[in-house]
């Protein structure tokens, strides 16, 4: 129990190592990402993209901003009816 | 007569303790909760229940519970106890992930680093009570908010641990909108919270079909103690991607995780037996996670205002907290406090890239330390 716990456990140097290794994969996960556009241009060159690849995510049902006009207009007829 | 006298003996009246019994009372409580106050009902109804039922003593000789060779419950609980349900979760989680958000705005990716500050502070913090560097290691995982991940890492490294571990990572998830925003409030100021973000760009579906990919094999390749849980989330996100493996997506992320989620709730909440459960090493752990989770979330809310330094267009460092890998529990937690002082900022969809980071980061962190404790 204590601080000798710690140093024999190397608890300092685990956790020091360890959120080093964390922060440098997420690092060249968002390195990666980074450059994904200026990869997915080359890529464009050899394998041309279609039209629906390069669209946004598909959704499957109408956007919340057309769903809350929907809705508003309904309420405003009801109420003048 | 003498035959009804033994039968009354080996009821579970005569055998009952005062630990059995308050085991049953909490577990009465957690299904409570579940259905009255809806608290995470998918998690605390299986596990409030399979805390009643592991608690009922046996007939001694029979096979019933998940610590007893040949039952029916321990054959289930081999999925957790061998660490093959978390990896599941993780398939199912990931075919339920849109990761459009943090693709289109790669610097939150750091929030979810830094918020798993959280599980190696909590390492130290367990070393110093006394745990052991394994033992230290399952009780720090508990900091990543993530309960796949912690009970696998804890499946791993200490199984002794495994329900202790279990239920408090479980019950601090559930508590998330309690523990975050004290600790939010208290690091930032009324200024920062107002800062509003800019609208994320289109992320096109080639960028989302690559990323996982790409994802898992820098992770793994770092961190090959990661495969497992970071290969099932990205194999699973690469199937909802895809967009040719519709009917694998529709499976994974509803009929799978949902049966999985059933049993591993299930005899989770049945491993808390008394005798193992009811411990002083019990109570420093859910002391520990409590610690673990203010301090994930006060290291990613930090962080975020130590990049405000270096960066032109700032980040709301409320963001910071939805490091914490409670998807999407803090990214709501972010959203509301954020409403509360400017109800026309919406952080919810800039809060999921932090999240989902966290998720990444908390199953490398696991992989991490796998590596490094296995013996």
């Amino acid at each position: 129990m204590g601080y000798s716990n710690i140093i024999e456990g190397r608890g300092v140097e685990l956790s020091f190592a360890g959120l080093t290794i964390v922060f440098f994969a997420l690092v060249a996960v968002s390195l990666f990402i980074r450059l994904l556009p200026v990869l997915l241009a080359a890529l464009d060159k050899v394998l041309p993209s279609t039209p629906a690849e390069t669209g946004v995510a598909q959704t499957t049902g109408p956007e919340d901003a057309e769903v809350a006009a929907i809705a508003f207009a309904i309420v405003e007829q009801r109420k003048r009816s | 007569m003498d035959m009804l006298f033994d039968f009354l003996s080996t009821t579970a009246f005569a055998n009952m303790n005062g630990g059995n019994a308050l085991m049953i009372i909490v577990g009465i409580v957690f299904v409570s909760l579940a259905i009255i106050k809806h608290y995470e009902p998918l998690l605390l109804l299986p596990i409030g229940f399979g805390c009643v039922l592991g608690n009922i003593p046996p007939i001694e000789g029979m096979s019933v519970g998940v610590y007893d060779e040949g039952s029916v419950l321990s054959y289930i609980y081999s999925g957790v106890s061998l660490g093959v349900f978390p990896p599941l979760i993780f398939l199912g989680i990931g075919a339920m992930t849109d990761f459009s958000t943090m693709i289109s705005n790669p610097k939150l990716v750091l929030l979810g680093a830094a918020a798993q500050c959280g599980i190696f502070l909590t390492l130290i913090g367990a070393m110093y009570l006394g745990f052991s560097p394994n033992e230290a290691g399952a009780i720090g995982i508990i900091g990543g908010a993530d309960g796949p991940t912690a009970i696998f890492l804890s499946s791993k490294l200490a199984p002794e641990l495994l329900s202790s571990i279990a239920i408090a990572a479980y019950s601090y998830m559930a508590l998330v909108p309690v523990i975050q925003p004290p600790v939010m409030k208290l690091l930032t100021s009324k200024k920062e919270r107002l800062i509003r973000m800019p609208a994320p760009r289109e992320v096109s579906k080639r960028e989302r079909i690559i990323f996982p990919v790409a994802a898992f094999l820098i992770c793994s390749m770092i961190v090959p103690g990661s495969i497992t849980l970071i290969g099932m989330l990205f194999f699973g996100n690469l199937l909802k991607e895809s967009g040719v493996t519709e009917r694998l997506a529709e499976t994974v992320r509803n009929a799978l995780i949902d049966v999985v989620t059933v049993l591993l709730g299930l005899t989770v909440g049945a491993s808390t037996q008394a005798q193992t459960f009811l411990t002083l090493d019990s109570m420093k752990i859910f002391g520990l996670g409590a610690t673990a989770f203010a301090i994930s979330t006060a290291s990613g809310v930090i962080f975020a205002k130590l990049m405000n330094l270096f960066l032109k267009e700032k980040i709301n460092p409320l963001l910071g907290a939805a490091g914490v890998s409670a998807v999407p529990d803090s990214a709501r937690v972010v959203q509301h406090v954020g409403q509360k002082e400017d109800p026309g900022n919406f952080l919810l969809m800039h809060a999921m890239a932090p999240n989902v980071a966290g998720v990444i980061g908390s199953a490398v962190a696991a992989g991490v330390l796998w590596s490094a404790l296995v013996k």
